[in-house]
Formats: C-alpha cells, structure tokens, sequence
C-alpha cells in the first residue's frame, strides 16, 4: 500500500481536530447568571414576590400588568416588629394599595404572587417613589449618602427568605475605609426588618459610599436618605460600573446636580464626565477617586456649565466604581442610582406627580427600535385596545417622547439591553425629582 | 568355551500391531553380547507374532497373554519364566538398538554397581537428536527430561551419571533387585511404571545409572500417538489421567511418614490451585484428571498401604537421602509459572494449538507470543527484520528492553508500583464521591434488580436496572462481601485495561511495544482522574474498552486482526461454537452488555469505534473489508445488547425525550475541560501539565512513521480517536442538545487509540524505521523514545498520595444532619453537576443534575437512575421553575414529596489547601440566584464546596392533615408501621410522597383505606375521623412484573452462557466422553 493515502484521511482528521479547537475556543461556554425577574417573568409563572420597603407614611401600590387576574398575598412588618398580611385577586389591569402598617417608621412588604406580570410602587408625599423588587441580593452598593446635620442615611435591610441572614457593611468616605465593628456581622431572622442608621457610627458625614456583603442569605435592601425637607428612597446597585449615563441632569438655577462616587478598590480611579447642553460645548468634567474614598463632580450649579434646562451626562472611569446622583435645591437633595439600561421598562406614576419630560436613550452603538405601549386601565378594558407607536433610535442617540398614559402604565421595550427611559417630574426648580422605573430586578 | 558374560534376558513386550516389531527384534539379534536371550511377550492381541518373530530371531521364546494388562504386569509375567539370569533387559516394541547397546549396559552396570541402567535415547528417524539421557524428578514425583526438546547429540551428555529415572523403552535391571521390588507395579499397568519401579529401587538402596555409550533409537508409538493406550482398565482414560493417578500413587508410597505429611498437602494444595485455575480456562479434561486421581488414590488406600508395608521391608535409604537424588522445588509450578511468564495463561494451561499454528504474525521477526506474559521472551528475534545486509551491518538494533528479563523485570517493577501508588485504596473509608456510594448487602442488590418498585425521585415502578444484576453477580465472587468491589474496580480497573492493550497488540507488534503500550495506558490522565473523582463506571468502561476494541477489530476483518473467514459453524451448544463467527459475536455482545449495565454511554464508545473504522476504510478500503457489512453488523448487534439488557431497553423506550440520557447527562458547558485537556485525556486535576501532551503527540507521531499493516490499523486507530475527541467536545458545550454521552468514556476510548498508537509507533521504530535510510525517522526515534519516559513522570508523581489524590472525605458526608427535627420519613434533594453528585440522577438543566435520596445519605438503592423520569418530573419540573425565576417557594412545591433538604454541590468534596484539591464544578448561577429567591428555604449552611437549604415548609414524606389544619408527619415508611398521632379530628386524610399512586395502600388499624391523589400524583388517602395513634402501614401493591422480567432477562444469560460449550461440558461429566487436548511433551515424559 502507498504510504501516500494516508493524506487525505490525515488531512480530514487533522482538519476536524484544528475546526474543533477553534470552534470550542471561540463559543466557550458562560455560566448563565440572569434569571428572570420582574417584567421578565411571564404571567403565567407558578409564582414571584415582590419586595418594598419605605417610610410607613408611604404606600405600596400593587399593579397588574397582564391581562390576567392573580391572587396576590402580603404581609407586613415594620421596624418595631409590627406585622400584618392581606391577600386579594387583582384582576386584569388592576391596582392594589396597601397604606396602613401599624406602629413603626419604616416598613417592609412582602407580596407574593401567584403568577406573574406584577409591579410594585411605594410612593409618599412631595413625588416620594421607589420600587418593589422581585428578589433580594447578596452584594449591594451605594453612594452619596449624607448624615451631615439635617440628613439622615438609613438602610432599610428586610429579609424576604425563610434563612436568617448575616451580613456585614463597610463604608467608603472621603476620609477613607471604615468597617465599623457594630456593622459586622449584623444578623436579620427570616422575614423580619432592620433599619441601620448610618449617622450612628459615620457621624457628620457627606458622600458615603457604602457597600453591604450578605454573608449567609439575601437581603432586599433600600436606602432611605433625609435631606433637609427631602426624602428619597434609593435603590443602590448591585454591581460596580465604569459607564453610566443620566439623561436629564437639570442645570437650572437654583437647583443643585452632583454626581458622587466612591471608590470600593485599592487603586485610585479616573473620572470622567461629558456634558452635553446643546447647543454649548462644554469641557468635560474630571475627577480622581482615591483608594476607599468617595469624590464628587458637581454639574450644578458649575461655572463651566451654563444654566440651560436638561443636560445629557454620561461618566466614564478607568475601573468600576459607585455612582450617584443627587438633585436637589439648598433645601434638600434627593439621590438617585443610574439607571442600568435594560430591554424593557415600565413606567407608571401613583404618586400623582405630573411629568416634565422624559428622554429615551439607546446606549448601544447599534440602531434599534423601541416600541412604547401605553397599558389600559382596568376600566378600559382589553390589553392593547391603547394605541402604540415605535421610536427610531440611532446609535448612542437620545430623544424626548411624550408619554400620554403614564397614570396607567407606559411599557417601552426594545430587542436587547441598551435602554434607558428617564422621567423628570414637574418640579421647582425643574428636575430635581426623577421617576423610578417599576421593574427593578 | 564357556562364557564368563552374565546373563542377560531381553524381554519384548509387543502389542497389538507392534509396528516396529521387527526391528526391535532384529536389533536384539544383532547385538553382540553372547548371553543375550530373548524373550517376547505377546501382551493381549497377537494375530501373526509369532510369524513375525519366527521371521527375524527364530531362536526367541514367545509367550502370549490373553489380555493387555500393562507392560508392567507383562514383564512382571517374564521374570517368572526366567531363572539364572543376571538381568532383564525390558524392551518396548518400537526400539532399535545399536549392536553394542547391550554390552556397554552391561558394563556400566557392574562398572558403577548399578541395579538399573538406563541408555542414551535418540529419535527413531534422527539419531542425532537426543530424546533421553535419564531422567530426574521431584519430590512431587513429577519427571523431568535432562536434555532439551530437539537437543541434537554432540556428545555433551556422554558421561555415566546417575539419574532419578530411567525412562522407559529400553531398560537393564538387575535380576535380584527386580527380584526383591517383586518387579513392576500391576497397578501401574503404563505411564509411570518406570518412575515407580525407580523410585523404589532407589529407596532399596539401588543406582540407576544412564549409560550414554548404549545407543537406542525409541520411536515413540504411545506420545506420538500412533498407538492408542489399550492396557485393561485404561482404555476409557486420557494419557493426563493416568500420569496423574500413577504420579501420586508413587508419592504416596514413595515417602516415609513425616515426609508424606508434608508432602501429600503441598501436592494438594498445588493441585487444587491447577484445578481452580484450570476451571477458569474451561479445561475440563485437566480439572477431570486432577479429581479423578485424587478419587483414585482414595480407592486404592488398601494398595497403598500394601505398598508402604513392602517399602518398609526394602528401605535402605533415608528420606533426606532420596531427596537428594532428586531435584528440588515442584516442577510443575515451576514450568507452569515460567510458561504463563513467557507464554501466557493459555501455553501455560496446555491446551492451545502449538506455536506454528498460531496465527501469522505481521513481521517474521515478531514474536507470537500468547498472553500479556508472553513479553518475557528470551528470543529477540522479533527485533531482527529482514532487510538488507548493507542495512544490517550498519546498524544493531536496540537492546533495550528486548529481553525477557528486562521485560519481566519492568512488569514487576510497574506492578509493584502501581500497588504502592493505590496503596491506601486498599484500606482507606471510601469516600462518598462519585460513584462510591456505599453498596447495599448482596441480597439487597439482587432485590434492586427484581424489585417492583424503587425509590428514585419521588418513586418509580420502572424495572430494575440491569447494574444492579451485574454488581449482584459480582459480588457472588467475593462472598457477598460488597465493600470489596469498588476498592477492586479502583485499584484493578487501569491495570485491567493495561491487560487488555496488550492483548489488543498481540500478534501485531513485538512484546516490548505491548509492554510500553500497557505502561502509556496506566499512565494516561484519564484513568487516574477517573480514580480520583470515585467514578467506578467510567474506570470499568476504561478496563473493558481494549477488550472491546480488539473483538470488533477481528469481527471487522481489520488486517492482521482477522484475515481470513472465520471456522466453520458449529452448532449453538456445541463446544467450538464459541470460536464460531456467532460465538465470537455473542462474546462481544456479552462483554458490551455487560458493561453498558453499568455504563450505558459504552455503546457510543462501540458506536464511535464502527463508525471511526467505517471513515478510515473510505480513504483506504481494507481488501477484507468487502466480507463484512458493518452497518448491519452494528444493529444487529446493539440489538442483541438491547435484548440482553431488557430492563433498561424497556425503560429506554419509555422514557420519552429524556431517554437519551441514559447515555449521559449534560455538564455546564462553563467547566468542562478545554480541547487542550481533552487532547491530553485530562478531565480532573491531574495531566494538566505540559507533559502530559507527550502521549497524544508520541501517538501522532507514530500515525505517521507506520507503515504498511501497522500504518492501516494506526488510521483506524487516528479515525476513532478523533471521531472521539469531536463527539466529547460536541457533548461537553452541550452543542447535540440531550444528547451528551458521557464524555469521560469517549475520552477512554480516545486513551485506548493512543495506546494503540503507541504501541504501533514503538514497533515502527523497530521495523519500519531501520528500513528507512538515515533521515527524520531517526530523529524522530529518540524523540520519540524521549518523550515516553518523559510523559510518565505525572503518573509518577501523581501517585505519592497512595490514592491518585482521592480525596480523604466528601461534601455529603460532612452533612451530618441531614435528618430533619421532626420524625418521620423525609428526601434529600441533590443538586449540582451530573460528574458531582455522589448519585445518578436525571439532567434539569445544562451542569444541573437532579436526584433524591431517602433518609439522608445516598446508598446503594439509588445507584443506578432509570432514564425515565415518569413522576419525578414533578420534582424536575419544580427545579426548573425556579431556575427560571417563576417561582419563589419551591420548599412549598417540594414538600409534597417529602424533600426535607436540598444539597447544591459545587465539589464532590471540601477544597483543603495544600491536602486535597479537586475539581470544582459550579452549578448554574442562575440556581444559586434562584434559591436565594425562594421564601420558604432557610439556608443551612454555605461553603465553595456545598450549599445545604432546608425546607421550612416540610411535613414529612407521609403526613396527615385534617381541614386545613397543619399537617403532622406520620411517623412510618414504606412497609414499616407507625403511629398516627395526632389529636382527635375528623376529615382526616393521608398524603404520601410516594409514586405511583396506585402501587401503595394504607391500612389504619389494619384495614385499608379508599385512596385519591392529590397534586396530581400522590396518593391521598381518606383516613376520615380519628381518634389519635392510630396504628398505620403503607404497604407496596404490585404485581411482580420487573421481577419475571428479571428473571427472564438472567435466565437469557444463562441459556446463551450454556451455549459456550457448557452444554457440551456437562455431557462430559455425566457420560466421560474424552476430549483430545494438547499437553506439553515434557509434561508427560514419555514414559510410556
């Protein structure tokens, strides 16, 4: 036998191997870490759960986005151990308002739901609003807390599974990394609420960063900033990030926008803010983050940035860090965390603050098109009977929408996760109040 | 003149025909010693001996006897004849001395004073070829020749000297020594009467002398089987019968009495090891022969005391002084342990054909060894291929490990290191890893085999798997003593397999190739990652799979393998049926189902190996390849597999969309090895290093450098290695959707094509690189050699731990308590990556495995998963859910069916910096997300390794509610009473996690109870009121149809068992029919 037919059955297996090695290398396998929430989760889900928590002078609005009735269980506890539960069937379309916790000042619901497609709002007086989450975290982060006189920076920790949780917290500030031995391993029993007080061991501090390990459990986790006459309720982060991005950062007069950071790493990080207030041009802002400190870039008021309405900021850094925004006048600031672009948003006001503009961004270097579907109202019957239009979106582009149905719910949602919708309330000065969206994690 | 010669009378013991009559008796009258009478005896048929006597010594006596009794009673009956002699010179017929034979006897004898003399023996047609020069013997009175087979006669052996025996043909005794043994033993009718006649001589204090100047040709007539054996009494024995009785007639009589008590056990227990052994090689005429003797010795005990009595009256020479007559050691041990050495079993036993009738070897210069021993061989011949005498004189080939004992010696030395490497797996607790659970007792097993019901899941009525039956038959083995058998699949399987690389290269490659061929295969990763993560099935696989290969090879008709048809067809039953081209293919089916009952991904492997020879044969088409139809081959044979494993077909067919899970179950596709790994045969912690890219690479280089015959199987063998390594890698990315064999077992295979390789490219650089003119061949030799001692230093330092780095302990059993507070039956829910979890389960996701277990550890009950799911899907379908995120209480869903615990594990043991290191295997994050999101599990505790929740929402695997209320455990099981406590209430029903619904019932106070379902699968029982510690039973209804199916699938096994000439075998016991089986010569001695 020739010696020479061995080549093509060596070129074949050589050729088969090399495809393999290639094909294995290049398509390596990811474990998958997103699991459906909120939004996410069909409505026919055998069952989630929402979580809020907020100041008991607030109330906690349940909402039925699908077309579909589903019994809704909640229950209830307070910071002083004060507890409750109430169950009903919200049909189709259909909200739920639950205001009465019993004695306490802070609150925390659990709802669960049998299926899925419900959204939670807590929202008080003055265009107060968070959101209910479907899940608790094991890591959560936040910036821009004060506890100088006048504000207070609480987190409201509620623990929505049936495992006692332990969790430690350490701090960020701009006099460095603090791990205050009464924040170490702080426990929550299963279902029950602790609020944390952070001016009790950061005394007379501004832009706190802070960030809170569960050790043991998960934990829904809200911040609760008092500023003066202001309050909000601050969702924090889950993760770090290099890039976010705040579409409407008022630089009214008299209004005051600062973006806080705080660095968690061991290296110092780089900062850098564009400013875009057509038709100006303006230099873009930086700033350096020490090690385990916290800096802040003011946008508002800052001589380098005229005053002209809704500016479009985005903040870029050389490593991920914490970001916050905080709107707000001389009497009192509101925080706020960027927004994470995602496919789909849910907006709808229960607060009955009227809108002032709002802003659809396409974060992606890809065109896309977002669909907007305004929701009816229990008493408009069918899904979709409301009329729906589309947006053309250029790469990194933005534009304003007129949002008509916000009372009843407006779904924007687009193929991939490069979306961000901000909503400005009308407020005085302009724009120192923004809407959350309704389907956090 | 009167002679002063002694007298001396020939006595010819003639048979039947006597085909050398004549010329014994002319060369008797030719002899020129003057006192030489003659005397023939016609022993039993003498038609026309007299005629022929009278024609060639017409001075001869002639005396006949009316019946064969023997040449012993023959010349027993010539000496009362004779009177005055000075000798008897006993004569067989088929002898022709030379002239002076009787004188120089003569002579020797009065020279050395002995009283038995002993001739040179040569060959009948060739005198210069020595037969016998004497002959010695052991104390076990086995005879050894002086001379080797074929020993041609330079006269190296011309020295008088006394020997133990004198071998029979021609024989000088002295006549008052004759006189006083009171001549041969009539017992002793042939083969053995001059071993007996000797050995008592020589306790009366007689010489027997060899005398090589007396010259006999002896022709052999009985060993070479040209006359049949046709004394009175042994016409119904085989040669090895009577040896053997007559051997241990000798020794029993032969000794004093301390010397018999010690040796009369040796020989026992000698004897009873060649029966053993001999059981095991099927060679039921030698395990005959050695029963029979021993029943023989029995009956005869009068004889033999008669015959101790008459040795006490002769005894001149001590014991100790006979034993130094002879040659020490046992003999036959001895010949039979350097055969097998040398050989292999087969030589050694005695029943294979003679070496010229083995098949042809691919070069003339190779051995044809038998057996994996049969690399120690002395000849290194098998390194000399022709070529050209240019060539020759240019080069020498290599020395090293070419002889048989460096051979031997290297085997030793990798067996004892291979036994200090798994030192402690002899005796450490095994931990609960991988496939090690522990087994349930022998009984148990075979129970899970007929079992109408198991505990899978939440419980499944499917039949037993076919495993269970397997580790049941196994475990007969070792006594029912179970713990032993994974320790032996541990330590033995990789070696098992190094066996069998060597049988797959027998005939094909020289013995030094099989031997570094064996040694890559101990070495490769996978097998020792294998040990290390506790995976038994996979390591049964690995000591199978080149058994595998080679019979699908010979049924293939691969060159060299099988070249020719195979025998003609003998009937099913029929002993030879089994080397039939049927037998040889129900073997391979056996050995594959036997196999896939532990590790159903196996026929992939088979599947692999057909379609690997089919790609191979479409560049090179074989010339044989036309005889075989693989395709039809292959159906027909997974066929017989599926029918041999009825069991698990049916459960195969009823499973539905998971049923290809039996050939496995996706792993995440995040933690699998890289094609890097995979190449190197690496799928744990150990082979990671850059060296363990040698083996693969010595086997691409050897792709290359064979040629001819070696170069067409080194094709197939690259076609099934590569088909492998792309399957495996499609299966570990999860790129064939539920279909994901075991990529582990594709890796073996690929392992075993290596080795195959290797072996290949070793007996290329013996043959076909010399044939090659000085270049990059040569070159490559020494890289190549270079790079297979290289690549064992991993294998080398990987064993340092004594267990290939097993680990010490495991996650599941640091879980101590598991066991929920409250009382009562309860499940374990394991979760984690399918290679992980110390039990099989059922795939929920890509890397996420599901399966239960009851009452907290697993144990043997759950050792083999059904593929379908059938109601545990529930269980399934609830994870899923919550890997989905559309659930948050799935401790609400699970408690239906009683899952107390969930146990999410990363690792099958705890990491332990700097003690044990193994692989971690993280599970979806989605499900460490998805549990965190549920309300109602509490988490127990949270390490790398594992992640414990408890399900708050538990109530017992049997519970009872009443309106609403909460529900209280029953504290009973499945065939174990218990008590209903609880207060007083009424509208009481009974839940049990237990499916199918309809295969339970439940009594209260020994009545049974109407059942419904509740959730739509467990049974729910109507208890109605009660008034408190009611006395309860759940008890299993069904019709024993896995068990009938059981016993028909064994029974199956057993009819197709008999079939290898069992059914002929146990006819032989009953009606002693003979089978004509080749013994060595030296074995018998010729002493006939």
């Amino acid at each position: 036998m020739n010696n020479l037919r061995r080549l093509p059955l060596a070129a074949v297996l050589a050729a088969t191997l090399i495809f393999m090695a290639v094909l294995s290398t290049l398509i390596g396998g990811t474990n998958p870490s997103q699991i459906s929430s909120g939004l996410l989760v069909a409505s026919d889900a055998e069952s989630t759960a929402l979580y809020c928590s907020g100041l008991t002078s607030s109330s906690v609005t349940f909402f039925n986005t699908t077309s579909t009735s589903h019994n809704v269980s909640v229950s209830w506890t307070t910071d002083t151990g004060s507890s409750g539960s109430s169950t009903t069937n919200l049909a189709s379309h259909d909200t739920w308002n639950i205001a009465q916790f019993g004695k306490g000042s802070v609150f925390a619901v659990a709802a669960q739901i049998h299926g899925g497609g419900v959204v939670g709002s807590v929202a008080g007086a003055n265009g107060l609003q968070g959101t209910c989450n479907s899940a608790g975290v094991t890591s959560w982060f936040g910036a821009g807390f004060d506890t100088t006189v006048g504000s207070t920076g609480d987190l409201s920790i509620y623990n929505p599974t049936a495992t006692a949780a332990v969790f430690n917290v350490s701090t960020f500030t701009n006099s460095g990394f603090s791990a205050p031995a009464a924040f170490q391993g702080l426990s929550v029993n299963a279902h029950q609420l602790v609020v944390l007080n952070l001016g009790t061991q950061l005394v007379n501090l501004t832009n706190i960063g802070v960030h809170v390990k569960v050790l043991r459990g998960s934990l829904e986790i809200v911040g609760i900033q008092h500023s003066g006459n202001s309050v909000s309720y601050y969702p924090g982060e889950n993760q770090l990030s290099q890039q976010n991005w705040f579409p409407l950062v008022t630089t009214s007069n008299g209004a005051k926008a600062q973006l806080r950071y705080a660095n968690p790493s061991s290296n110092t990080i780089s900062v850098t803010v564009n400013v875009s207030l057509p038709p100006f041009s303006v230099q873009p802002q930086t700033l350096t983050v020490l090690p385990y400190s916290s800096g802040e870039i003011t946008i508002t008021p800052n001589t380098a940035i005229p005053a002209n309405g809704y500016a479009f900021v985005s903040s870029s850094s050389s490593a991920p860090l914490l970001t916050a925004l905080v709107l707000g006048t001389t009497k009192g600031l509101n925080l706020f965390a960027p927004q994470v672009p995602t496919s789909s948003i849910l907006l709808a006001d229960f607060s009955g603050s009227r809108l002032d503009t709002a802003e659809v961004t396409n974060t992606s270097k890809h065109d896309v098109t977002v669909n907007v579907t305004s929701l009816p109202s229990s008493a408009q019957g069918a899904y979709g009977s409301s009329p729906a239009f589309k947006i053309h979106l250029k790469a990194g582009a933005s534009t304003k929408v007129n949002l008509t149905n916000i009372a009843s719910g407006e779904l924007m949602s687009t193929t991939k996760n490069v979306l961000l919708v901000t909503v400005a309330l009308q407020t005085v000065p302009a724009g120192i109040n923004l809407l959350s969206a309704l389907n956090a994690r | 003149m009167e002679s002063r010669a002694p007298a001396v009378v020939a006595v010819v013991v003639t048979t039947g025909p006597g085909p050398g009559l004549e010329v014994t008796l002319a060369s008797l009258v030719a002899q020129d010693y003057e006192e030489l009478s003659l005397l023939v005896i016609a022993n039993g048929e003498h038609d026309n001996v007299s005629e022929r006597v009278a024609a060639v010594a017409p001075k001869a006596f002639l005396r006949t006897l009316d019946e064969n009794k023997g040449f012993g009673a023959a010349c027993n009956e010539a000496a009362l004849m004779v009177d005055g002699a000075a000798f008897f010179l006993f004569c067989h017929d088929d002898v022709r001395l030379e002239t002076n034979a009787v004188q120089m006897m003569v002579e020797a004898a009065f020279r050395t004073n002995a009283g038995i003399v002993t001739p040179k023996v040569v060959q009948y047609e060739d005198p210069m070829v020595l037969v016998h020069v004497g002959q010695t013997a052991d104390r076990f009175g086995v005879v050894q020749e002086r001379v080797d087979l074929g020993e041609i006669d330079h006269g190296q052996q011309d020295l008088e000297r006394d020997v133990f025996v004198a071998p029979g043909g021609v024989t000088l005794v002295r006549y008052d020594l004759f006189t006083t043994l009171r001549g041969f033993d009539p017992l002793i009718p042939v083969l053995g009467e001059d071993l007996d006649l000797c050995w008592r001589a020589q306790v009366a204090g007689a010489r027997v002398v060899v005398a090589p100047s007396a010259k006999v040709a002896h022709r052999q007539t009985i060993s070479t089987g040209e006359r049949l054996i046709s004394a009175v009494g042994t016409r119904r024995r085989s040669r090895q019968d009577l040896q053997r009785r007559h051997q241990l007639m000798v020794v029993a009589t032969g000794w004093g009495r301390v010397s018999t008590l010690l040796t009369l056990p040796l020989l026992a227990i000698m004897d009873l090891f060649e029966f053993l052994l001999s059981l095991i090689s099927g060679d039921t005429d030698r395990a005959g022969a050695i029963i029979s003797s021993w029943l023989w010795l029995f009956n005869n005990r009068k004889r033999i005391r008669e015959r101790r009595r008459l040795r006490g009256q002769v005894q001149v020479l001590s014991d100790s002084e006979l034993r130094r007559l002879q040659v020490g050691g046992a003999s036959r041990l001895k010949r039979f342990t350097t055969t097998l050495l040398r050989e292999g079993l087969d030589r050694a036993r005695g029943v294979l054909p003679e070496a010229e009738n083995l098949p042809e070897v691919i070069s003339s210069g190779e051995t044809s060894g038998v057996g994996f021993g049969a690399a120690f061989s002395e000849n290194e011949e098998f390194d000399e291929i022709s070529e050209s005498d240019e060539i020759s004189l240019r080069r020498r080939a290599s020395r090293v490990l070419t002889s048989f004992r460096a051979q031997a010696v290297t085997i030793v030395l990798v067996g004892v290191f291979w036994l200090i490497a798994t030192r402690n797996l002899a005796v450490m607790p095994l931990p609960l890893v991988g496939r090690l659970a522990p087994l349930d007792s022998w009984w148990s097993t075979w129970r899970h085999f007929f079992a109408s019901w198991s505990p899978n899941g939440v419980g499944t009525g499917t039949p037993g798997m076919p495993g269970y039956g397997v580790l049941g038959f196994a475990g007969t083995f070792v006594f029912g003593r179970m713990g032993i058998l994974p320790r032996l699949a541990l330590i033995f399987s990789i070696p098992v397999g190094a066996i069998g690389t060597a049988r797959l290269l027998k005939n094909r490659v020289s013995n030094r190739a099989r031997v570094i061929a064996s040694i890559a295969y101990l070495a490769m990763p996978l097998g020792l990652n294998m040990i290390s993560q506790g995976r038994i099935d996979v390591l049964l696989f690995t000591a199978a799979v080149p058994f595998i290969v080679r019979r699908l090879f010979e049924l293939l008709a691969i060159p060299s393998f099988r070249d020719g048809a195979y025998p003609a067809p003998v009937h099913f039953g029929l002993q030879g049926w089994r080397n039939s081209e049927a037998g040889q293919r129900t073997v391979l089916v056996m050995i594959i189902a036997l196999v896939s009952a532990m590790i159903p991904a196996t026929l992939i492997a088979v599947l692999v190996i057909v379609v690997g020879i089919a790609i191979a044969r479409f560049f090179e088409l074989d010339e044989n390849a036309s005889r075989v139809r693989p395709w039809r081959m292959l159906l027909a044979m997974l066929g017989s597999v599926a029918v041999f494993l009825l069991p698990l077909t049916i459960n195969f067919f009823f499973a539905g969309r998971r049923a290809l899970e039996i050939f496995g179950i996706a792993r995440g596709p995040w933690d699998v090895p890289s094609f890097g790994a995979l190449i190197r045969g690496s799928d744990g912690n150990l082979g990671l290093s850059w060296a363990a890219w040698l083996l693969p690479v010595a086997a691409l280089l050897s792709f290359f450098v064979c040629r001819g015959i070696r170069r067409n199987i080194a094709s197939k063998a690259a076609s099934i290695a590569t088909l492998s390594l792309v399957l495996a890698t499609l299966s570990l990315h999860h790129w064939m959707g539920t279909f994901a064999p075991d990529a582990d077992v594709l890796i073996a295979l690929y392992m075993a094509m290596v080795a195959l390789l290797i072996g290949l490219g070793v007996s290329a650089l013996e043959n076909d690189l010399r044939q090659a003119g000085f270049g990059w061949r040569q070159i490559f030799a020494g890289i190549f050699v270079s790079m297979l001692v290289v690549s064992t230093a991993p294998f080398v330092l990987s064993s340092s731990s004594g267990r290939f780095d097993l680990p010490t302990n495991s996650v599941a059993q640091s879980l101590s308590s598991l066991a929920p507070s409250n009382s009562g039956a309860y499940r374990v829910l394991w979760l984690g990556d399918p290679t992980v979890l110390p039990v099989a389960g059922w795939s929920v996701a890509p890397g996420l495995a599901a399966a239960t277990t009851m009452n907290g550890l697993p144990t043997g009950s759950t050792l083999f998963t059904p593929p379908d799911s059938g109601t545990s899907d529930v269980l399934l379908s609830d994870v899923q859910l919550a890997l989905e995120g559309r659930t948050v209480r799935l401790g609400s869903l699970l408690a239906t069916a009683g899952i107390s615990t969930i146990v999410v594990m990363n690792a099958s043991s705890p990491e332990l910096a700097g003690v044990q290191t193994v692989p971690i295997r993280p599970v979806p994050n989605t499900l460490r997300t998805a549990l965190h999101m549920q309300s109602d599990l509490s988490l127990e505790l949270q390490t790398s390794s594992v992640e414990v929740y408890a399900n708050s929402l538990f109530t017992g695997l049997i519970h009872a509610t009443s309106n609403g209320s909460n529900p209280v455990p029953v504290v009973a099981n499945v065939g174990v009473p218990g008590h209903l406590q609880m207060t007083p209430a009424s509208n009481v029903h009974v839940v049990a996690g237990l499916a199918p619904a309809g295969a339970f019932a439940l009594t209260v106070n020994g009545k049974t109870v109407p059942r419904s379902t509740a959730v739509g699968w467990a049974p729910k029982y109507q208890v109605g009121t009660v008034q408190g510690n009611e006395k309860v039973e759940l008890i299993l209804h069904q019709f024993p149809l896995n068990g009938l199916l059981a016993l028909f699938t064994l029974g199956l096994w057993a009819f197709v068992w008999l079939g290898f000439g069992w059914v002929h075998r146990v006819e032989w016991l009953f009606n002693r029919r003979h089978r004509r089986v080749i013994v060595p010569s030296s074995e018998t001695g010729d002493n006939e």
